[in-house]
Protein backbone atom coordinates (compact mmCIF):
# COMPACT_ATOMS: atom_id res chain seq x y z
CA UNK A 1 0.00 0.00 0.00
CA UNK A 2 1.31 3.19 -1.20
CA UNK A 3 2.23 6.00 1.69
CA UNK A 4 -1.05 7.80 3.04
CA UNK A 5 -1.31 10.84 4.18
CA UNK A 6 -3.20 11.40 7.75
CA UNK A 7 -6.08 12.98 6.03
CA UNK A 8 -6.10 10.13 3.88
CA UNK A 9 -6.30 7.39 6.91
CA UNK A 10 -8.84 9.79 8.62
CA UNK A 11 -10.67 9.66 5.35
CA UNK A 12 -10.34 5.73 4.69
CA UNK A 13 -11.14 5.35 8.66
CA UNK A 14 -14.86 6.81 8.26
CA UNK A 15 -15.20 5.11 5.44
CA UNK A 16 -14.37 1.54 7.31
CA UNK A 17 -11.82 0.87 4.31
CA UNK A 18 -10.39 -2.49 5.26
CA UNK A 19 -6.90 -2.03 3.58
CA UNK A 20 -6.39 1.48 5.48
CA UNK A 21 -7.29 -0.21 9.17
CA UNK A 22 -5.00 -2.75 8.46
CA UNK A 23 -2.21 -0.20 8.05
CA UNK A 24 -3.37 1.55 11.24
CA UNK A 25 -2.42 -1.97 12.88
CA UNK A 26 0.45 -2.18 10.94
CA UNK A 27 1.66 1.10 11.60
CA UNK A 28 0.38 2.82 14.99
CA UNK A 29 0.18 -0.71 17.05
CA UNK A 30 3.60 -2.21 17.67
CA UNK A 31 4.51 1.55 19.43
CA UNK A 32 1.42 1.08 21.67
CA UNK A 33 2.18 -3.09 22.24
CA UNK A 34 6.08 -2.01 23.00
CA UNK A 35 4.65 0.89 25.44
CA UNK A 36 2.45 -1.35 27.65
CA UNK A 37 4.66 -4.42 27.89
CA UNK A 38 7.30 -2.25 28.74
CA UNK A 39 5.25 -1.19 31.60
CA UNK A 40 4.40 -4.50 32.97
CA UNK A 41 1.11 -4.72 31.04
CA UNK A 42 0.00 -7.73 28.47
CA UNK A 43 0.01 -7.59 24.87
CA UNK A 44 -3.79 -8.02 25.06
CA UNK A 45 -4.36 -4.71 26.78
CA UNK A 46 -2.60 -2.71 24.21
CA UNK A 47 -4.55 -4.71 21.75
CA UNK A 48 -7.87 -4.14 23.22
CA UNK A 49 -6.49 -0.27 24.46
CA UNK A 50 -5.95 -0.16 20.97
CA UNK A 51 -9.48 -0.98 19.44
CA UNK A 52 -10.65 1.65 21.83
CA UNK A 53 -8.83 4.63 20.88
CA UNK A 54 -9.93 3.57 17.11
CA UNK A 55 -13.41 3.07 17.97
CA UNK A 56 -13.36 6.71 19.44
CA UNK A 57 -11.42 8.27 16.63
CA UNK A 58 -13.98 6.96 13.59
CA UNK A 59 -16.71 8.01 16.09
CA UNK A 60 -14.77 11.70 16.14
CA UNK A 61 -14.14 11.52 11.90
CA UNK A 62 -17.88 10.14 11.17
CA UNK A 63 -19.51 13.15 13.23
CA UNK A 64 -17.06 15.85 11.82
CA UNK A 65 -15.46 15.63 8.46
CA UNK A 66 -13.38 18.42 8.64
CA UNK A 67 -11.59 16.93 12.21
CA UNK A 68 -7.97 17.15 12.34
CA UNK A 69 -5.40 16.37 13.96
CA UNK A 70 -2.21 19.03 14.44
CA UNK A 71 0.19 17.01 16.60
CA UNK A 72 0.22 14.14 13.49
CA UNK A 73 -1.79 11.11 13.82
CA UNK A 74 0.80 9.20 14.98
CA UNK A 75 1.49 11.21 17.95
CA UNK A 76 -2.64 11.18 18.24
CA UNK A 77 -2.88 7.72 18.53
CA UNK A 78 -0.08 7.34 20.86
CA UNK A 79 -1.14 9.93 23.33
CA UNK A 80 -4.43 8.57 23.35
CA UNK A 81 -3.23 4.99 23.77
CA UNK A 82 -0.92 5.94 26.86
CA UNK A 83 -3.92 8.25 28.09
CA UNK A 84 -6.06 5.14 28.05
CA UNK A 85 -3.25 2.86 29.58
CA UNK A 86 -2.60 5.45 32.44
CA UNK A 87 -6.36 5.80 33.16
CA UNK A 88 -6.38 1.63 33.43
CA UNK A 89 -3.38 1.82 35.71
CA UNK A 90 -4.88 4.81 37.83
CA UNK A 91 -8.24 2.88 38.01
CA UNK A 92 -6.78 -0.42 39.43
CA UNK A 93 -3.87 1.50 41.19
CA UNK A 94 -1.07 -0.57 40.14
CA UNK A 95 1.45 2.42 39.39
CA UNK A 96 1.66 5.85 39.94
CA UNK A 97 3.39 7.39 37.19
CA UNK A 98 4.52 10.58 38.40
CA UNK A 99 6.60 12.04 35.66
CA UNK A 100 3.09 11.57 33.68
CA UNK A 101 0.43 14.14 33.85
CA UNK A 102 -2.46 12.95 31.46
CA UNK A 103 -2.89 16.87 31.31
CA UNK A 104 -0.10 17.34 29.03
CA UNK A 105 -0.68 14.97 26.68
CA UNK A 106 -2.49 16.06 23.46
CA UNK A 107 -5.70 14.27 23.63
CA UNK A 108 -8.94 16.64 23.44
CA UNK A 109 -11.16 16.47 26.30
CA UNK A 110 -14.24 15.36 23.68
CA UNK A 111 -12.27 12.28 22.71
CA UNK A 112 -11.77 11.54 26.05
CA UNK A 113 -15.47 11.07 26.44
CA UNK A 114 -15.78 9.17 23.39
CA UNK A 115 -13.14 7.07 24.94
CA UNK A 116 -14.97 6.23 27.57
CA UNK A 117 -18.25 5.62 25.27
CA UNK A 118 -15.99 3.28 23.95
CA UNK A 119 -14.66 1.44 26.97
CA UNK A 120 -18.46 0.69 27.65
CA UNK A 121 -19.48 -0.59 24.47
CA UNK A 122 -16.49 -2.70 24.56
CA UNK A 123 -17.42 -4.17 28.46
CA UNK A 124 -20.58 -4.75 27.24
CA UNK A 125 -19.93 -6.93 23.61
CA UNK A 126 -16.77 -8.78 25.76
CA UNK A 127 -19.25 -9.85 27.97
CA UNK A 128 -22.15 -10.51 25.69
CA UNK A 129 -19.81 -12.67 23.79
CA UNK A 130 -19.07 -14.66 26.61
CA UNK A 131 -22.31 -15.43 27.33
CA UNK A 132 -24.19 -19.25 26.11
CA UNK A 133 -25.30 -19.24 22.50
CA UNK A 134 -29.10 -19.50 23.04
CA UNK A 135 -28.26 -16.32 25.65
CA UNK A 136 -26.84 -14.12 22.81
CA UNK A 137 -30.00 -15.29 20.56
CA UNK A 138 -32.42 -14.08 23.16
CA UNK A 139 -30.35 -11.12 23.83
CA UNK A 140 -29.76 -10.20 20.54
CA UNK A 141 -33.34 -9.93 19.66
CA UNK A 142 -34.34 -8.71 22.90
CA UNK A 143 -32.17 -5.82 22.18
CA UNK A 144 -33.84 -4.82 18.68
CA UNK A 145 -36.72 -4.38 20.78
CA UNK A 146 -38.31 -7.76 19.69
CA UNK A 147 -41.03 -8.53 22.20
CA UNK A 148 -41.17 -11.98 24.25
CA UNK A 149 -43.80 -13.49 21.46
CA UNK A 150 -41.61 -12.47 18.86
CA UNK A 151 -38.15 -13.94 20.20
CA UNK A 152 -39.94 -17.33 20.75
CA UNK A 153 -41.51 -17.28 17.33
CA UNK A 154 -38.47 -16.67 15.59
CA UNK A 155 -36.61 -18.87 17.89
CA UNK A 156 -38.73 -21.76 18.25
CA UNK A 157 -39.25 -21.23 21.92
CA UNK A 158 -42.20 -21.00 23.92
CA UNK A 159 -43.25 -17.50 25.35
CA UNK A 160 -42.86 -18.37 28.87
CA UNK A 161 -39.41 -20.05 28.38
CA UNK A 162 -38.29 -17.00 26.47
CA UNK A 163 -39.10 -14.63 29.35
CA UNK A 164 -37.75 -16.55 31.98
CA UNK A 165 -34.56 -17.07 30.16
CA UNK A 166 -34.18 -13.38 28.88
CA UNK A 167 -34.22 -12.38 32.75
CA UNK A 168 -31.96 -15.31 33.35
CA UNK A 169 -29.50 -14.30 30.63
CA UNK A 170 -29.92 -10.52 31.38
CA UNK A 171 -28.50 -11.11 34.63
CA UNK A 172 -25.56 -13.17 33.85
CA UNK A 173 -24.55 -10.25 31.45
CA UNK A 174 -24.81 -7.58 34.06
CA UNK A 175 -23.02 -10.10 36.61
CA UNK A 176 -19.80 -10.32 34.26
CA UNK A 177 -19.93 -6.59 33.74
CA UNK A 178 -20.13 -5.77 37.49
CA UNK A 179 -17.45 -8.28 38.11
CA UNK A 180 -14.70 -6.30 35.87
CA UNK A 181 -12.55 -4.29 37.08
CA UNK A 182 -13.67 -0.96 35.12
CA UNK A 183 -17.08 -1.04 35.80
CA UNK A 184 -16.89 1.45 38.71
CA UNK A 185 -15.24 3.94 36.56
CA UNK A 186 -17.67 3.53 33.67
CA UNK B 1 -38.86 -9.52 43.00
CA UNK B 2 -35.90 -8.88 41.12
CA UNK B 3 -37.54 -10.19 37.41
CA UNK B 4 -40.50 -7.77 38.62
CA UNK B 5 -37.97 -5.17 38.73
CA UNK B 6 -36.45 -5.85 35.57
CA UNK B 7 -40.02 -5.99 33.39
CA UNK B 8 -41.19 -2.49 35.38
CA UNK B 9 -37.43 -1.16 33.90
CA UNK B 10 -38.09 -2.65 30.20
CA UNK B 11 -41.85 -1.14 30.21
CA UNK B 12 -40.14 2.54 31.44
CA UNK B 13 -37.21 2.17 28.61
CA UNK B 14 -39.59 0.93 26.14
CA UNK B 15 -42.08 3.71 26.71
CA UNK B 16 -45.13 1.43 27.34
CA UNK B 17 -45.20 3.18 30.63
CA UNK B 18 -48.75 5.86 30.76
CA UNK B 19 -47.61 9.22 32.00
CA UNK B 20 -48.97 8.90 35.66
CA UNK B 21 -46.70 5.23 35.74
CA UNK B 22 -44.33 7.28 34.49
CA UNK B 23 -44.00 10.15 36.82
CA UNK B 24 -44.70 8.10 39.23
CA UNK B 25 -41.71 5.55 38.83
CA UNK B 26 -39.17 8.81 38.26
CA UNK B 27 -40.21 10.17 41.70
CA UNK B 28 -39.31 6.29 42.67
CA UNK B 29 -35.83 6.42 40.63
CA UNK B 30 -34.89 9.26 42.19
CA UNK B 31 -34.96 8.17 46.11
CA UNK B 32 -33.56 4.87 45.39
CA UNK B 33 -29.98 4.81 43.98
CA UNK B 34 -30.09 0.90 43.06
CA UNK B 35 -33.11 1.83 41.03
CA UNK B 36 -31.55 4.81 39.19
CA UNK B 37 -28.45 2.21 38.86
CA UNK B 38 -29.90 -0.26 37.65
CA UNK B 39 -31.66 2.22 34.70
CA UNK B 40 -28.03 3.47 34.01
CA UNK B 41 -26.72 -0.06 33.41
CA UNK B 42 -30.02 -1.07 31.18
CA UNK B 43 -29.27 2.40 29.30
CA UNK B 44 -25.58 1.41 28.81
CA UNK B 45 -26.71 -2.10 27.69
CA UNK B 46 -29.39 -0.70 24.85
CA UNK B 47 -26.74 1.95 23.78
CA UNK B 48 -23.71 -0.16 23.01
CA UNK B 49 -26.39 -3.17 21.39
CA UNK B 50 -27.71 -0.79 19.52
CA UNK B 51 -24.67 1.42 17.93
CA UNK B 52 -24.57 -0.48 14.78
CA UNK B 53 -21.44 1.45 13.37
CA UNK B 54 -19.39 0.46 16.19
CA UNK B 55 -20.43 -3.38 15.68
CA UNK B 56 -19.51 -3.02 12.61
CA UNK B 57 -16.26 -1.13 12.90
CA UNK B 58 -15.31 -3.38 16.40
CA UNK B 59 -15.92 -6.62 13.84
CA UNK B 60 -13.40 -5.41 11.57
CA UNK B 61 -11.17 -4.38 13.61
CA UNK B 62 -11.23 -7.72 15.39
CA UNK B 63 -10.53 -9.42 11.65
CA UNK B 64 -7.57 -6.65 11.21
CA UNK B 65 -5.91 -8.05 14.36
CA UNK B 66 -6.27 -10.88 13.76
CA UNK B 67 -4.56 -11.13 10.92
CA UNK B 68 -2.04 -9.03 12.29
CA UNK B 69 -0.91 -11.54 14.19
CA UNK B 70 -1.01 -13.69 11.59
CA UNK B 71 1.44 -12.19 9.62
CA UNK B 72 3.88 -11.24 12.42
CA UNK B 73 7.05 -12.64 13.00
CA UNK B 74 8.57 -12.30 16.47
CA UNK B 75 11.61 -10.18 16.42
CA UNK B 76 15.07 -12.45 17.04
CA UNK B 77 18.24 -11.35 18.39
CA UNK B 78 20.60 -12.99 15.55
CA UNK B 79 22.19 -15.24 18.20
CA UNK B 80 18.74 -16.39 19.06
CA UNK B 81 18.36 -17.57 15.20
CA UNK B 82 21.18 -19.46 15.15
CA UNK B 83 20.39 -21.05 18.37
CA UNK B 84 16.57 -21.57 17.75
CA UNK B 85 17.61 -22.98 13.94
CA UNK B 86 19.96 -25.54 15.95
CA UNK B 87 17.46 -26.87 18.59
CA UNK B 88 14.64 -27.34 15.49
CA UNK B 89 17.08 -29.38 14.08
CA UNK B 90 17.46 -31.22 16.63
CA UNK B 91 13.88 -31.74 17.43
CA UNK B 92 13.28 -32.29 14.12
CA UNK B 93 16.19 -35.29 13.96
CA UNK B 94 14.32 -36.60 17.31
CA UNK B 95 11.06 -36.76 15.94
CA UNK B 96 12.02 -38.14 12.86
CA UNK B 97 13.45 -41.10 14.62
CA UNK B 98 10.66 -41.58 16.54
CA UNK B 99 8.25 -41.11 13.80
CA UNK B 100 10.15 -42.87 10.71
CA UNK B 101 7.11 -44.61 9.02
CA UNK B 102 4.60 -43.60 10.87
CA UNK B 103 3.34 -40.23 9.07
CA UNK B 104 1.06 -38.09 11.36
CA UNK B 105 -2.95 -37.49 10.50
CA UNK B 106 -4.48 -34.52 11.48
CA UNK B 107 -7.50 -35.28 14.06
CA UNK B 108 -10.93 -36.43 12.52
CA UNK B 109 -12.79 -32.77 12.01
CA UNK B 110 -16.13 -35.28 12.58
CA UNK B 111 -15.38 -36.03 15.77
CA UNK B 112 -15.94 -31.96 16.65
CA UNK B 113 -18.33 -31.30 14.19
CA UNK B 114 -22.24 -31.15 15.45
CA UNK B 115 -24.74 -29.55 12.74
CA UNK B 116 -25.72 -26.02 13.94
CA UNK B 117 -29.38 -26.14 14.96
CA UNK B 118 -31.40 -24.53 11.80
CA UNK B 119 -32.71 -20.92 12.89
CA UNK B 120 -35.17 -19.40 10.50
CA UNK B 121 -35.78 -16.25 10.93
CA UNK B 122 -38.88 -15.84 9.60
CA UNK B 123 -41.58 -18.14 10.24
CA UNK B 124 -42.82 -18.14 7.16
CA UNK B 125 -39.63 -19.29 5.79
CA UNK B 126 -40.19 -22.99 6.75
CA UNK B 127 -43.40 -22.94 4.60
CA UNK B 128 -42.03 -21.20 1.78
CA UNK B 129 -39.40 -24.18 1.38
CA UNK B 130 -41.35 -27.59 1.72
CA UNK B 131 -38.91 -30.19 3.02
CA UNK B 132 -35.90 -28.16 4.05
CA UNK B 133 -36.52 -28.28 7.52
CA UNK B 134 -37.21 -31.70 7.47
CA UNK B 135 -34.39 -32.64 5.35
CA UNK B 136 -31.64 -30.62 7.50
CA UNK B 137 -33.20 -31.86 11.42
CA UNK B 138 -33.62 -35.41 10.16
CA UNK B 139 -30.05 -34.92 8.75
CA UNK B 140 -30.56 -36.05 5.47
CA UNK B 141 -27.98 -33.15 4.21
CA UNK B 142 -27.61 -34.59 0.67
CA UNK B 143 -31.80 -33.86 0.42
CA UNK B 144 -30.78 -30.37 1.96
CA UNK B 145 -28.11 -29.35 -0.14
CA UNK B 146 -30.31 -28.64 -3.19
CA UNK B 147 -32.97 -27.24 -1.17
CA UNK B 148 -30.37 -24.40 0.61
CA UNK B 149 -28.46 -24.20 -3.03
CA UNK B 150 -32.41 -23.28 -4.35
CA UNK B 151 -33.10 -20.82 -1.64
CA UNK B 152 -29.77 -18.80 -2.05
CA UNK B 153 -30.46 -18.57 -5.89
CA UNK B 154 -33.74 -16.91 -5.08
CA UNK B 155 -31.99 -14.34 -2.17
CA UNK B 156 -28.37 -13.59 -3.38
CA UNK B 157 -28.31 -11.33 -0.47
CA UNK B 158 -29.35 -13.81 2.17
CA UNK B 159 -26.35 -15.09 4.00
CA UNK B 160 -28.67 -17.76 6.11
CA UNK B 161 -29.11 -20.27 2.97
CA UNK B 162 -25.33 -19.83 2.52
CA UNK B 163 -24.43 -20.60 5.98
CA UNK B 164 -25.97 -23.80 6.08
CA UNK B 165 -25.13 -25.13 2.93
CA UNK B 166 -21.22 -24.97 4.18
CA UNK B 167 -22.63 -26.81 7.55
CA UNK B 168 -24.92 -29.12 5.20
CA UNK B 169 -21.24 -29.97 3.07
CA UNK B 170 -19.47 -30.28 6.24
CA UNK B 171 -21.89 -32.98 7.32
CA UNK B 172 -22.03 -34.69 4.19
CA UNK B 173 -18.68 -34.84 4.32
CA UNK B 174 -17.29 -32.32 1.77
CA UNK B 175 -15.43 -30.30 3.59
CA UNK B 176 -13.51 -28.57 0.46
CA UNK B 177 -16.89 -27.76 -0.75
CA UNK B 178 -18.06 -26.02 2.55
CA UNK B 179 -14.81 -23.46 2.96
CA UNK B 180 -16.00 -20.77 0.10
CA UNK B 181 -19.87 -20.96 1.64
CA UNK B 182 -17.90 -20.45 4.97
CA UNK B 183 -15.97 -17.74 4.21
CA UNK B 184 -18.55 -16.00 2.63
CA UNK B 185 -20.49 -16.28 6.26
CA UNK B 186 -17.77 -15.61 8.35
CA UNK B 187 -16.79 -12.20 6.59
CA UNK B 188 -20.19 -11.41 6.66
CA UNK B 189 -21.45 -8.37 8.90
CA UNK B 190 -24.57 -10.98 10.40
CA UNK B 191 -25.49 -12.86 13.60
CA UNK B 192 -23.84 -15.90 11.59
CA UNK B 193 -20.89 -14.78 11.41
CA UNK B 194 -19.17 -15.90 14.54
CA UNK B 195 -20.15 -19.66 13.94
CA UNK B 196 -19.19 -20.29 10.93
CA UNK B 197 -15.91 -19.33 11.89
CA UNK B 198 -16.05 -22.16 14.15
CA UNK B 199 -16.91 -24.67 11.16
CA UNK B 200 -14.82 -23.05 8.37
CA UNK B 201 -11.93 -24.01 11.27
CA UNK B 202 -13.25 -27.35 11.35
CA UNK B 203 -13.89 -27.25 7.12
CA UNK B 204 -9.94 -26.28 6.69
CA UNK B 205 -9.26 -29.06 8.99
CA UNK B 206 -11.16 -31.19 6.86
CA UNK B 207 -9.65 -30.39 3.75
CA UNK B 208 -6.11 -31.06 4.57
CA UNK B 209 -5.00 -27.64 5.52
CA UNK B 210 -3.86 -27.66 8.23
CA UNK B 211 -2.12 -24.27 8.68
CA UNK B 212 -5.32 -22.53 7.86
CA UNK B 213 -7.22 -24.18 9.88
CA UNK B 214 -4.52 -23.36 13.13
CA UNK B 215 -4.84 -19.70 12.39
CA UNK B 216 -8.48 -19.86 12.23
CA UNK B 217 -8.99 -21.68 15.67
CA UNK B 218 -5.93 -18.95 17.04
CA UNK B 219 -8.54 -16.04 15.83
CA UNK B 220 -11.68 -17.88 17.65
CA UNK B 221 -9.89 -18.80 20.92
CA UNK B 222 -8.00 -15.13 21.15
CA UNK B 223 -11.61 -13.21 20.47
CA UNK B 224 -12.91 -15.85 22.45
CA UNK B 225 -16.49 -16.63 20.25
CA UNK B 226 -18.39 -18.78 19.63
CA UNK B 227 -17.07 -22.59 20.37
CA UNK B 228 -13.76 -21.35 22.34
CA UNK B 229 -13.33 -23.77 24.23
CA UNK B 230 -13.80 -26.41 21.53
CA UNK B 231 -11.00 -24.49 19.79
CA UNK B 232 -9.06 -24.84 22.38
CA UNK B 233 -9.13 -28.58 22.92
CA UNK B 234 -8.73 -28.99 18.88
CA UNK B 235 -5.85 -26.89 18.70
CA UNK B 236 -4.09 -28.53 21.73
CA UNK B 237 -5.01 -31.77 20.11
CA UNK B 238 -3.13 -30.47 16.33
CA UNK B 239 -0.26 -29.47 18.28
CA UNK B 240 0.30 -32.58 20.47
Amino acid sequence: MAELSDRQLLDGLARSEGQVIDHFYRQFLPGLIRYVTSRGGKEADARDIFQEVLLALFRKVRSDANFEIRAGLQTYLFSAGKYQWFTRQRRTQKIEPLEENPGDWHVPEDIRDTLLEAERFQLFHTCLEKLGDTCRKILGLYFQRQSTDEIAGKLDFSPGYVKKKKFECKQALKEAMQKDPRFPFL
Amino acid sequence: MQQQQDETIEKYMTGAMNNDERRAFEEQMAGDPELAEAIRVEKWMQAAAADQEWIALRRQLQQADQRRAGTKRPFLRPVWIWTSAAAAILLLAVWSILHIGRPASPPDYTAYFEPYPLVLQQRGETSDRPGLQEAYRSGDFQKAVPLLEQWAGQDPGDITPVFYLGIAQLADNHPEKATGYLQKAAASETAFAEQAGWYLALAWLGSGRQEEAVTQLQAIIRARSYQWEKARELLAVIES
